[in-house]
């Protein structure tokens, strides 16, 4: 009969108290929580970093091809004022036409050439771009004319500073430009 | 028995402490990569600006090109390279002047503005620099077989290297751009010197065509016999530089001498001789050509200076009476060259020209022609009279000083300027007014000689530096026997006319009180390339020039030979042989087009002008209209034609009207090119300021307009086995009305020019029956001191190699 006790005592003393596991539970909980909280935000972070090294690849490209148009932007003008009549035409209608700029930011599977456009008439010269992620919300142009006149060996030709933006949101819910990055080339037209 | 107690808890606390730890050490990571990946964006940022600076550099540099580079380098433009590299620091002035503009454009990028510095900052440009890395001499050997070839020892090629950095954010970067580079002259090749190169002349009467009155206007009622019957209606005038292009601000003969262009007519392909005979035309006439008149005509105004007509003695061939009976005519020029029309006699001898007149004794003027018995007399007799299509000497308004070499003999004119008969100098001109003018008293010369400045015997105390300098390029040669024929003896060009010092537009023409006193004064008497040789040449024609050992300098007074002194000559050699062919392009070719791939002649044109023009804009101030064109870049554009493209075939085409902004030369490999339309340059100094050459190795131009072309043209592939057939100037569409006259402000160098006397053969001669007018740009003369303008710094135009490093 003791022995039985001793073993029954001893059948219960193997398992779990109610309490150890609601302590268990407890500092699981305390733990675990601010834990995935952490994860989740470095996974957030990680993203934007992810969508930053993007956007800079993306800017990459535009700016290298930008450079390279860079000594044939006269001819691309001339061209687009003989197409459009309008001999008034500058780099910043170019760049910042609206056709031309929903080309850039449509989002396509493959990557492609999108043409320039004068008022809405394409031209012959185009910018080879990345299909643009899903989450990327803007690629655009921004040109803003620099004032040259007290530079010595810069005097002619306009100057511009040509603002390359992308705007992305990691989820759907944030803004479309909640999150952005800003490049920047100078041109001489 | 193990006891269990706590160890769910504790298994609890290692895994939360274990997810910690690896949650944790995830989220470092990501803090890390959050923080790399923006330094690469703010990385990006400062290194697209960076690239931004070199290529505003590099087009800084390739648009003022050779002002930059010989302010920052001047050894690649004017000398052979000493050393294979040349560092231009970041201190050196034009690297500093960029940086600081740069960095003032930099300022204004707002939205890169770094807040978490005070003050806030932009990217701002550290530092620009420069350096020519590889140098090497296009065309290391300065033997003459290269001068020949038209290479400039000058020449070289490398690579150009250009960085900028930039510093956004505490973050440097430097871009690097590398590029080659070539210096090469836009001089196409020695024969430059001339403002018309023609080697290859079909026989000794070739440019021998035109009917002239005596005043000098063209006679319309001539019709040339050679090769079929044509009209010849106004001569093709050779201004031989511009009227007031001046290297310096002083006037200089000597440099004035060497701004001029020379003619070469290559030698006749009669072998007998192989002279050319040109005719000067009578007269004087502003609009139509001028007249090399040492007497004026006879309706001058009063106050003017005439001049006693010279005593010709050669009673075989002229019988022209002794004054004074001969001053009735003589004083106002009756009898001044080659004329077939004479207004002054009653039809019909007024046709009889110059062979027709005919003298109060019944003496003919000139007995050596044939007169046909039944008058009017024969064709064939006015033809001797006619005159030559080539008017070299200028006129009132574009004085010309011609300079000619080569086998060419000038009918006429030594009779009046050069009589060597003992024991009277008879050159002595008279300066008086016209009203007072009486031969009679002019025998014994008792009025003043004002034209003594040119000819006095040398022992006269009043000998004067224009004697002295006419006695050291005149050949030996003084008599001239007119109707010998072939010629044995008479006068060239360039004795003529070397000396002779024109006045400058709007004073008389000529000054005849001027005779060229400051080219006396030269220590070095031979401004005429083989001036001894022209007095005992090997033609055994005394006063020919050479054409088969000449050498051309840079400096007259340099050494002239080409292994002591190599950088004084510029060639030296057979003038026959100066070609232009793919071996004097030896590394000198900056770009090629390769037009291979073609289907068609459109798409050849097409593509010839998306390669090289672009429509101009405002700030290229072109001409006033529409459509023109400027060049895109500068360089020597070689053209390779799509295959099957010949001679006589389809034509590559020019695309219209150009203005030139930039010095260009283009080669077309096979087949003839077409000028459409004009070709201006802007003019500094009356002349074209800009070099264009167009160049076809094997084939014809075609000029397709009467309008200007500021180029110099050249097609000098020679005919099958040498012989006619060869490179030409043609007429686009040469049937009356249209293109039948040119208008070349450059030079012209191609293989033949003249008529045939019995072949059809089609020669620019053929098509251009209205002449016209070349005009020579000094710029092109290897000789002028401008000639080391001619070099240009060309840039690749894409860079070898880019990169964007950390800033050190």
């Amino acid at each position: 009969m003791m022995a039985k006790q001793v073993a029954f005592m001893l059948q219960r003393r193997s398992g779990f108290s109610i309490v150890e596991v609601l302590v268990a539970l407890a500092v699981i909980s305390l733990a675990l929580g601010p834990l995935i909280n952490l994860l989740s935000s470095s996974n957030r972070a990680s993203n934007a970093s992810i969508y930053e090294v993007m956007a800079v690849h993306y800017a990459s490209e535009l700016a290298e091809q930008l450079e390279r148009l860079s000594g044939k932007l006269g001819e691309i003008l001339a061209d687009a004022r003989i197409r459009t009549g309008n001999p008034g035409l500058t780099l910043e209608d170019l760049l910042t036409d609206n056709g031309f700029t929903n080309e850039l930011r449509a989002h396509n599977d493959q990557p492609r050439a999108v043409p320039f456009q004068a008022q809405g008439i394409p031209l012959e010269v185009s910018l080879f771009v990345s299909s643009l992620h899903q989450h990327f919300t803007e690629r655009k142009f921004d040109l803003r004319q620099l004032n040259n006149s007290a530079t010595t060996w810069l005097k002619t030709g306009r100057y511009w500073d040509v603002k390359i933006t992308f705007c992305w949101r990691i989820m759907s819910s944030d803004a479309p430009d909640s999150h952005k990055a800003e490049f920047s080339v100078i041109l001489k037209e | 028995m193990v006891s269990k107690r706590g160890m769910i808890l504790g298994m609890v606390i290692l895994v939360s402490l274990i997810l910690g730890v690896l949650i944790f050490s995830y989220n470092s990571m990501v803090r890390q990569q959050n923080i790399r990946a923006h330094h690469e964006l703010i990385g990006e940022v400062a290194g697209m600006l960076a690239m931004t600076g070199v290529g505003l550099f590099a087009e800084k540099i390739d648009s003022s090109v050779n002002s930059i580079i010989m302010t920052m380098a001047p050894v690649l433009l004017s000398s052979v390279p000493t050393t294979s590299t040349i560092s231009v620091g970041s201190s050196h002035p034009t690297c500093d002047q960029m940086r600081k503009d740069f960095d003032l454009l930099l300022g204004q990028l707002s939205h890169l503005t770094d807040n978490s510095v005070i003050p806030a900052r932009t990217p701002r440009c550290v530092s620009m620099d420069v350096s020519f890395e590889s140098i090497r001499q296009i065309s290391p050997s300065t033997n003459s077989d290269q001068f020949r070839a038209g290479r400039d020892p000058v020449e070289k090629v490398g690579e150009i290297v250009i960085s900028c950095t930039v510093e956004h954010r505490g973050v440097g970067r430097k871009a690097q751009m590398r590029r080659q580079f070539r210096v090469v002259s836009l001089v196409p090749g020695p024969f430059c010197r001339f403002s018309l190169f023609v080697p290859f002349t079909p026989w000794a009467y070739s440019y021998n065509s035109l009917g002239v009155k005596y005043n000098g206007k063209p006679d319309p009622t001539y019709t040339h016999p050679f090769p079929t019957p044509q009209n010849f209606t106004n001569p093709l005038k050779i201004y031989n530089g511009t009227a007031s292009f001046a290297t310096t601000g002083t006037a200089n003969d000597r440099q004035d001498l060497q701004n001029r262009g020379w003619i070469f007519l290559g030698p006749s392909r009669e072998p007998s001789t192989g002279t050319v005979m040109l005719r000067l035309p009578s007269g004087f006439d502003p609009d139509t050509g001028g007249h090399f008149l040492f007497c004026l005509p006879p309706n001058i105004v009063s106050g003017k200076e005439t001049v006693r007509p010279e005593r010709i003695e050669d009673t075989v061939n002229f019988n022209i009476p002794v004054p004074p009976a001969v001053a009735s005519f003589m004083i106002g020029g009756l009898f001044q060259g080659f004329f077939t029309f004479d207004p002054g006699l009653p039809a019909p001898d007024q046709q009889k020209g110059a062979a027709g007149f005919k003298f109060p004794s019944g003496l003919y003027l000139w007995n050596g022609l044939v007169l046909n018995p039944s008058i009017p007399w024969a064709q064939s007799d006015r033809w001797l009279c006619a005159s030559s299509w080539l008017y070299p000497f200028g006129d009132r308004g574009n004085p010309s000083r011609t300079l000619m070499i080569g086998p060419v003999l000038a009918g006429f004119l030594k009779l009046y300027f050069v009589k060597s008969i003992p024991p009277n100098w008879k050159f002595n001109f008279q300066a008086i007014d016209a009203p007072q003018y009486n031969p009679a008293s002019m025998v014994d010369g008792n009025m003043g000689m004002k034209y003594k400045e040119l000819f006095r015997i040398p022992d006269d105390t009043a000998a004067n530096a224009g004697y002295t300098s006419y006695t050291r390029v005149m050949p030996c040669n003084l008599d001239v026997k007119p109707s010998a024929y072939p010629p044995t003896a008479g006068i060239a060009f360039n004795v003529l006319f070397d000396f002779m010092k024109y006045p400058p537009i709007g004073s008389g023409y000529p000054a005849l009180d001027e005779g060229s006193p400051a080219l006396g004064a030269f220590t070095n008497p031979f401004f005429v390339p083989n001036a001894a040789e022209m007095r005992a040449p090997s033609s055994g024609i005394p006063g020919l020039h050479p054409f088969e050992d000449v050498k051309i300098l840079f400096t007259e007074s340099g050494g002239s030979d080409p292994a002591v002194s190599p950088d004084n000559c510029y060639f030296s050699g057979n003038l026959l042989n100066f070609r232009f062919t793919s071996e004097n392009l030896l590394g000198r070719v900056t770009h090629h087009l390769n037009l291979g791939e073609c289907t068609s002649q459109i798409e050849e044109n097409s593509q010839l002008k998306d390669f090289l023009f672009r429509p101009a804009v405002a700030a290229d101030n072109a001409p006033s209209g529409p459509n023109w064109l400027v060049p895109k870049r500068s360089g020597i554009f070689y053209i390779k034609r799509r295959s099957g493209a010949s001679t006589g075939g389809e034509r590559l085409k020019l695309p219209g009207k150009i203005f030139l902004t930039r010095d260009l030369t283009i080669i077309v490999e096979m087949g003839d090119l077409e000028i459409p339309d004009r070709i201006e340059s802007k003019k500094v100094g009356d002349a074209p300021e800009h070099l264009c050459s167009l160049v076809v190795l094997d084939g014809s131009l075609f000029l397709g307009t009467t309008d200007e072309i500021d180029a110099y043209l050249v097609a000098l592939n020679p005919g099958p086995g040498g012989g006619k057939g060869g490179g030409k100037l043609l007429s686009s569409s040469p049937s009356p009305g249209s293109v039948r006259r040119m208008n070349i402000f450059g030079g012209l160098a191609i293989w033949e020019m003249g008529l045939y006397q019995n072949s059809p053969e089609r020669t620019t001669m053929t098509d251009f029956t209205d002449g016209g007018l070349i005009q020579f740009n000094p710029r092109f003369n290897p000789s002028s001191e401008l000639y080391p303008n001619s070099r240009t710094f060309i840039m690749e135009e894409k860079a070898s190699q880019l990169i964007v490093t950390g800033a050190e």
